[in-house]
């Protein structure tokens, strides 16, 4: 049997995993991925289209057709992964994939055909598959895995098995569409060669004369003539889903709906398998911050997303967001099977436990970010020069910041006004910044000692008011 | 209670200052100081505008000034007593600054030990090993003449440094004098230094932590504060310390180079040897009693003036040029004189325009001669190099420019300082339109979402207007350049310019023009170049010697004005802007100083201060010519009452005004920089109370005012009207005698002016003059004339220079190669020449090889095979024909890919015969439309224009087979069709026809459509002018 390939071009594939709570809104909106390195619109959402946004278009000019413009910038990681979500997906199908990095699959599929009973219907079981994940696509076949995806990327769809078919439909392909160096694509349409049917008709050996061999071998490996390794697709080992939101989300209970939808994916991964899982980690990527991980663990293994979604709205009610949260990511890294050995849960034993065993049980319990030591900030504003970070926060340097000798101990966490009799034994010291947080302080502070012999550090505002500030010790 | 201010930084100690000198100053008059010095650091670029200021505003103060030098732990201070200490500050910050890459400094102990006249104030550390250190030299090398400079900023340590500079002072025997180490002229800019430190960092404010300043001592400080922080004695030294810095600005002194004059003669009598000298060569058949008494009174006003030197450095500078043959004009205040005619500085013959030498240079003004050369831009280089050889390196630099931080750069600055991200920010900018008139930057801010009440908002926006014009670097002058007698750097330090084996000074012209210092301009100009080569042309084809001299005598030409009137001046100088042709046939010059006043007219200034209109109107006699005084007649008279040039408004304030010459001065400066400082608006009482005392109108005088606002920046002087004006004669005389050369010239002078090769090439076609492709039999590397038919007809032969790709050693090679009888005849030849794979096939796609092979696609196609390059195959002409053939289409994008032009079809034709256009009317059918009647023109977008002046709206030329169709766009059409306004290179336009006066059609845009697709890889990238 002749060989037939399958292309499968995700031409908006970024764009289609951002998640829309709304669907109708998401659709109003232009919506843009912005290939910030050149500077270029690479994908656009419909209405984005209807504004006449194109690809290839700079930001300035894509965002003066629209001031509403949503941008994202292109991440080739977001679309590697989620061509691993298809491919998993499609492997349910088709044994033998192969991935062209970041946007598109290669399916071999001439030994299924009689599994399925033909082109059409595997055509359209595919489909049903494709159409689920809720990602544009354009799909062709043909005779190599290169053609397929020339005409796929061509947005020429055509579902056929006929020799006579492919051809007419290759041959219309622009140059521009092939995967050889951009030199050689001047070189040819500067000799008036513009489409796969104009190179096809020139005899070979004239090409050799005047083209290196990676042109040669790709035409060949083009019109099925010669063969053309690929590495197949095998299925990884552990479960990894990252969702990024077209809004940023704040409060926990809103983050219920996408990570559903991350469950939901689990949950078919796990039934593939026939697997469970008793932990999973589920990331929140916090605008400006780092991620919050929040590990879920089941006593009871489990696969299915709505027991999931049950402890983790549990979970959330103690998790706190800091920032808008703008991304998410489920991550299982145990598989069990679905039947496992139960473990003797009272076999555990009590022992003595170190500083750093305790740090850890308690940052296991708390969270991390409960356990906490106070360091300096390099801060002129005395109630900001200060601060808790989480023990486990490692690129804070407190020796960096400079300590002045005239700075109290203990440091009042509110100031008081000042209410005794006090003799000023050193100052002032002119503090007057901080307009940008629009936290301003105007203050003298002053060394004072009171009746009692103590040193205060006590400061005056530009309203002759006074306050004690500090103790010094 | 006396205090002198010793340390000062103003904002020319970039991103630290936080204070323009001029703020500087007046606060610390204000305040009550005594004497402020200014020292910046390692410069004196601030210096003179803090000394103009004085000047201007009659401030009590005194300025002095210093500079403050860092070196391995030690801040020190240098001021200057006397002209002799100024020299060696000078000659310091000059070698500092010669050692490193502009915009830094190297200072060495060896320069330290140097200083015998500047006086010292000393910064210690704090740290006692380096202190003692440093004033063991301090008191070698300095003695009676150092001082430790105790600051008190009210900072946390404070009270243990001020306790170890006593204990210093008692130990080393040195005095202790009050400084301020200001950065900032009142406490309010306390915010903008923090920015500025931001900006320095490369961080956001936020950020900086205990390195920003801690609170706001460091502004200028009222006695009454300073005299609670400083103990009396030390207040009583800054005074002492500025008494004895006597030196001032105004004794600068430039001395001219020596050299210029013969020993035995005066300068007086030297320049009148060369006038007279001159007088024979222009005026062969003797000169007429006026212009005698004119060379007199302009040679008394010179020497009065003490200008001679200056004249006879330009003319020692034009005689090089004229000796090397290279083309050049004399533009400016002075230059349209007698005596700058006579030393062949200019070529304006002065009976031809009458033009008074006393209104470009006057002696109650008191402004320097104004005089700048334009070269031929390709050949300016060889004369900066004999000025360099001439004079020394040390004795000549380049001025300086200022880079000041404009919108753009305060708002992406400001915004990175306050922790705004990039990507935001440049949506603002991008979106931020500073062409709309309607609507300032703040409001379009507002427009993108940022809330002006908040905090954040009010922040960004009053920062941002706070640091546009702010200084950020020194630049370099384009040409203008300094020469002295002496070693330049005892005058001014001298610093290394971004360009290698240039140098700069540290004052730009302003500066220079305040201290009364001359600096000689060496501009390029494209269109000389454009002419000396048509001169060339004609001299080799039709045997006639040109020059520009010998076309203005022979007097105004009516037809070359009737030429003009009809806006045919594409090519032609400065009148072939759109703008310009649209206002030829309503102005209809008709001679000389009709052209004078076009260029001038046609300027932001005179549109803006709406005196176009009334011009036309009154030539055109519908509108009686009236003066309010006879004052403002002798003024307006030449203009028929309407002021159009800058000289006149300020002429105006003066006579109707009454201001002095300074005041005039001043005011010319203030219109020069208004946009960037706001000053014009302090002389607007002055200028209404005036005229409204000299028994002017309130009316007249609001209106001259508002004229002056609207002259602005944008204000053009006569004085290079004048000369600009001849330049667009003569060019426009050859366009109409020789039109062959002319075109051939233009195009090999490109790039330059103001239309590309194509469109140079479409004129000319239109003219009927016959253009030949590029051939490799039969171009230059040049486009050169080609005799056609019968002699004395010409076409022109495209040179292989057009040929994108192709290098001029390439194509020397294939002109030297080339055997004139047998030519080249095959394909072979063309390998012979050894030219590599990618000329080769530039000249392949170009269709150079035409006359070899059949087409552009079989000659590259044959080029591309790597067999026949092997000797034994080289005859071997094996290969079968190549089966695709260029179509027209093909042919025309091939064109525009490799020569940027076509002399094939035009994309509006090709298109037309395809069918692929509906029915439109062509440029050359729209004269035939009535006006206000309804048409459909296409074109390919080459130009699209918007004008600051013109309230938002948009020129868009469109160009088809036939010629330009002046597409106008209303604002709001543009807005409401953003997409086909931008992006369109081949756009369909449904309007409406409007028929001007003269003649001058425009079509007024209703839709706009983007017909790219049709073409889309059309490579006529349209010129846009922002």
């Amino acid at each position: 049997m002749s060989p037939i390939w399958l292309y499968l071009h995700f031409p908006n594939l970024q764009l289609n995993t951002l998640f829309s709570g709304n669907t109708g809104s998401h659709e109003t909106l232009p919506v843009v991925v912005l290939d910030a390195k050149k500077n270029q619109v690479c994908q656009r959402n419909g209405s984005a289209r209807k504004l006449g946004i194109q690809c290839g278009m700079g930001l300035a000019t894509a965002s003066s057709l629209s001031q509403q413009l949503q941008v994202v910038s292109y991440c080739r990681e977001v679309e590697e992964s989620q061509l691993n979500v298809i491919a998993e997906t499609l492997y349910q199908l088709t044994s033998d994939i192969c991935f062209f990095q970041p946007d598109g699959l290669a399916l071999r599929i001439h030994n299924m055909l009689n599994l399925y009973g033909g082109l059409q219907p595997y055509w359209n079981m595919l489909r049903e598959h494709l159409t689920r994940l809720h990602i544009e696509y354009q799909a062709s076949t043909a005779w190599s895995p290169l053609a397929a995806r020339v005409m796929a990327r061509n947005q020429i769809n055509t579902i056929s098995d006929q020799r006579d078919n492919i051809k007419t439909a290759l041959g219309q392909c622009t140059i521009d569409s092939l995967d050889i160096h951009n030199k050689d694509k001047q070189k040819l349409k500067r000799v008036g060669l513009h489409t796969v049917a104009d190179i096809v008709a020139l005899p070979l050996k004239d090409i050799a004369r005047r083209f290196d061999s990676y042109l040669v071998t790709y035409l060949g490996r083009l019109k099925g003539e010669l063969h053309h390794p690929l590495p197949f697709f095998h299925p990884p080992e552990y479960f990894y889903r990252y969702l990024e939101l077209l809004y940023e989300i704040e409060k926990t209970d809103t983050l219920i709906p996408p990570v559903k939808r991350l469950l939901n994916e689990l949950e078919s991964f796990l039934k593939i398998r026939n697997h469970t899982t008793s932990e999973l980690t589920l990331t929140l990527y916090q605008r400006d911050h780092t991620p919050l991980e929040v590990t879920l663990g089941s006593a009871q293994c489990e696969y299915r997303a709505q027991s999931w979604l049950k402890l983790l709205s549990l979970k959330f009610e103690s998790v706190t967001l800091t920032a808008p949260v703008y991304a998410i990511s489920i991550r299982v890294d145990k598989l069990q099977e679905l039947n496992p050995v139960r473990q003797d849960m009272f076999a555990g034993k009590q022992a003595q436990i170190s500083t750093l065993q305790l740090r850890a049980i308690l940052e296991a319990k708390l969270g991390a970010s409960a356990v906490q030591q106070l360091c300096y900030v390099s801060e002129h504003r005395p109630e900001y020069s200060q601060k808790q970070v989480p023990l486990s926060d490692t690129d804070v340097d407190a020796a960096s910041v400079d300590i002045l000798p005239d700075r109290p101990g203990f440091l009042l966490s509110e100031p008081l006004p000042l209410q005794e009799k006090v003799t000023v034994i050193r100052g002032p010291e002119r503090i007057s910044t901080g307009w940008w947080d629009n936290q301003q302080a105007v203050r003298d502070y002053f060394i004072a000692r009171n009746q009692f012999g103590q040193l205060l550090w006590i400061f005056r505002t530009p309203h002759n008011y006074w306050y004690q500030h500090g103790l010094f010790c | 209670m006396a205090y002198a201010e010793l340390f000062c930084q103003s904002n020319f100690s970039f991103l630290v200052g936080a204070s323009h000198p001029q703020e500087l100053v007046r606060q610390a008059d204000f305040l009550g100081y005594d004497a402020i010095a200014i020292t910046d650091e390692c410069s004196v670029a601030g210096v003179v505008r803090a000394y103009t200021e004085i000047k201007r505003h009659h401030l009590g103060i005194k300025l002095i000034v210093g500079s403050l030098f860092r070196l391995q732990g030690l801040e020190l201070i240098l001021l200057c007593p006397h002209r002799q200490a100024y020299a060696e500050l000078c000659r310091i910050i000059t070698n500092a600054r010669r050692r490193s890459a502009k915009g830094h400094y190297k200072l060495t102990r060896w320069d330290l030990k140097t200083v015998k006249h500047c006086l010292a104030i000393w910064l210690p550390s704090g740290k006692a090993d380096i202190d003692d250190e440093w004033s063991r030299l301090l008191i070698k090398h300095y003695p009676d003449r150092v001082w430790i400079g105790c600051r008190r900023y009210l900072s946390a340590s404070e009270p243990e440094y001020l306790q170890h500079c006593e204990s210093l002072s008692a130990t080393y025997q040195l005095p202790i004098c009050a400084v301020g180490g200001v950065l900032m002229h009142v406490a309010q800019r306390q915010s903008l230094q923090h920015v500025l430190h931001a900006i320095r960092e490369h961080t956001q404010v936020s950020k900086l932590g205990k390195q920003a300043l801690s609170n706001c001592e460091r502004a200028l400080r009222p006695l009454s504060k300073l005299t609670k922080l400083f103990p009396a004695s030390w207040r009583k030294q800054t005074t002492a310390i500025a008494a004895q810095c006597q030196f001032c600005m105004s004794e600068l002194q430039y001395e001219y180079p020596a050299e210029l004059v013969p020993q035995n003669k005066t300068p007086q009598q030297h320049l009148r040897d060369l006038v007279e000298k001159g007088v024979e060569i222009r005026f062969p058949e003797g000169i007429s009693k006026d212009i005698r008494a004119i060379i007199e009174k302009e040679l008394t006003l010179i020497a009065e003036q003490r200008y001679e030197y200056f004249f006879l450095t330009i003319h020692d500078i034009v005689q090089f040029a004229k000796s090397r043959h290279i083309l050049y004009q004399g533009r400016g205040s002075a230059a349209n004189s007698v005596v700058c005619y006579c030393l062949e500085i200019t070529a304006v013959d002065p009976r031809q325009i009458n033009v008074l030498f006393e209104r470009f240079i006057s002696k109650e003004r008191n402004e320097p001669p104004d005089i700048d050369v334009d070269f031929e831009h390709e050949r300016r280089e060889e004369v900066i190099q004999y000025i360099y050889q001439k004079y020394g390196r040390e004795r000549t630099a380049l001025a300086a420019t200022v880079i000041t931080y404009r919108f753009k750069s305060a708002l992406r600055e400001v915004g990175k300082a306050l922790g705004i991200n990039e990507t935001q920010l440049d949506y603002f900018i991008k979106n931020v339109n500073r062409r709309d008139r309607g609507l300032d930057w703040q409001s379009q801010l507002t427009e993108l979402g940022v809330d002006p009440e908040s905090h954040y908002g009010q922040q960004l926006i009053s920062l941002v207007n706070e640091i546009m014009g702010f200084p950020r670097h020194l630049s370099q002058h384009v040409g203008g350049f300094v020469i002295s007698a002496g070693p330049l750097y005892q005058l001014v330090p001298v610093e290394n310019a971004s360009m290698p084996e240039r140098s700069v000074i540290q004052w730009d012209k302003d500066d220079l023009e305040s201290l009364g210092l001359l600096k000689v301009d060496v501009l390029a100009l494209g269109m000389l170049t454009a002419i000396r080569k048509a001169f060339q042309l004609v001299e080799q084809h039709y045997g006639k010697t040109l020059s520009i001299a010998g076309i203005t005598k022979m007097k105004d030409d009516p037809e070359v004005y009737r030429m003009i009137q009809q806006a045919d001046t594409v090519g032609v100088f400065q009148i072939e802007s759109r703008a310009q042709m649209s206002m030829l046939p309503r102005l209809k010059p008709k001679t000389y100083y009709d052209l004078v006043v076009q260029i001038a007219i046609v300027r932001p200034g005179p549109i803006q201060g709406d005196m176009v209109h009334p011009y036309l109107l009154r030539r055109e006699g519908k509108e009686a010519v009236t003066y309010p005084s006879k004052d403002v007649e002798t003024v307006l008279s030449r203009t028929m009452g309407v002021p159009i040039f800058q000289e006149q408004v300020i002429q105006l304030a003066m006579v109707a005004a009454g201001f002095s010459g300074g005041e005039a001065d001043q005011l010319r400066r203030a219109m020069a920089s208004w946009k960037k400082n706001g000053e014009l608006l302090q002389f607007k009482s002055k200028l209404v109370n005036g005229m409204l005392e000299r028994g002017y109108q309130k009316s007249f005088a609001e209106q001259i005012f508002q004229q002056i606002l609207g002259f602005g920046e944008y204000g053009f002087p006569e004085s290079h009207s004048a000369s600009f004006a001849v330049l667009a004669y003569v060019s426009s005389w050859l366009k109409y005698y020789y039109p062959q050369a002319f075109y051939t010239a233009l195009l090999n002078s490109w790039p330059m002016g103001f239309y590309s090769p194509s469109q140079l090439v479409q004129d000319a076609r239109r003219h009927g003059i016959p253009v030949l492709p590029v051939c490799v039999n039969q171009s230059q590397y040049d486009h050169v004339m080609q005799p056609v038919a019968q002699q004395q007809h010409f076409a022109i032969r495209l040179g292989l220079r057009l040929v994108k790709g192709l290098s001029v050693q390439a194509a020397e090679k294939l002109v030297t190669s080339r055997d004139p009888v047998t030519s080249f005849t095959s394909m072979a030849d063309i390998n012979a020449l050894g030219l590599n794979i990618g000329q080769m096939e530039a000249l392949a796609s170009a269709d150079a090889l035409h006359s070899i092979q059949s087409n552009r696609y079989q000659a590259r196609w044959s080029l591309m095979d790597t067999l026949p390059s092997l000797p034994l195959f080289d005859n071997a002409d094996s290969e079968h024909d190549y089966p695709l053939r260029p179509s027209d289409m093909d042919n025309l994008l091939e064109d525009y890919a490799t020569l940027g032009l076509t002399i094939g079809r035009h994309p509006i034709a090709l298109l037309k015969d395809a069918k692929l256009l509906d029915a439109f009317t062509s440029a050359s059918e729209l004269i035939q439309c009535s006006h206000k009647s309804l048409v459909t023109v296409v074109g390919v977008v080459t130009g699209r224009q918007a004008p600051g002046t013109a309230s938002g709206v948009t020129f868009i030329t469109l160009e088809d087979h036939t010629g330009n169709i002046n597409v106008i766009v209303w604002q709001a059409t543009a807005r409401s069709q953003k997409q086909a306004y931008l992006k369109s290179k081949i756009m369909k336009v449904k309007g409406i026809v409007e028929r001007g006066d003269g003649g001058v059609i425009h079509v007024i845009a209703g839709k706009l459509f983007d017909e790219s697709h049709l073409l889309n890889e059309l490579h006529t990238s349209s010129r846009e002018f922002h």
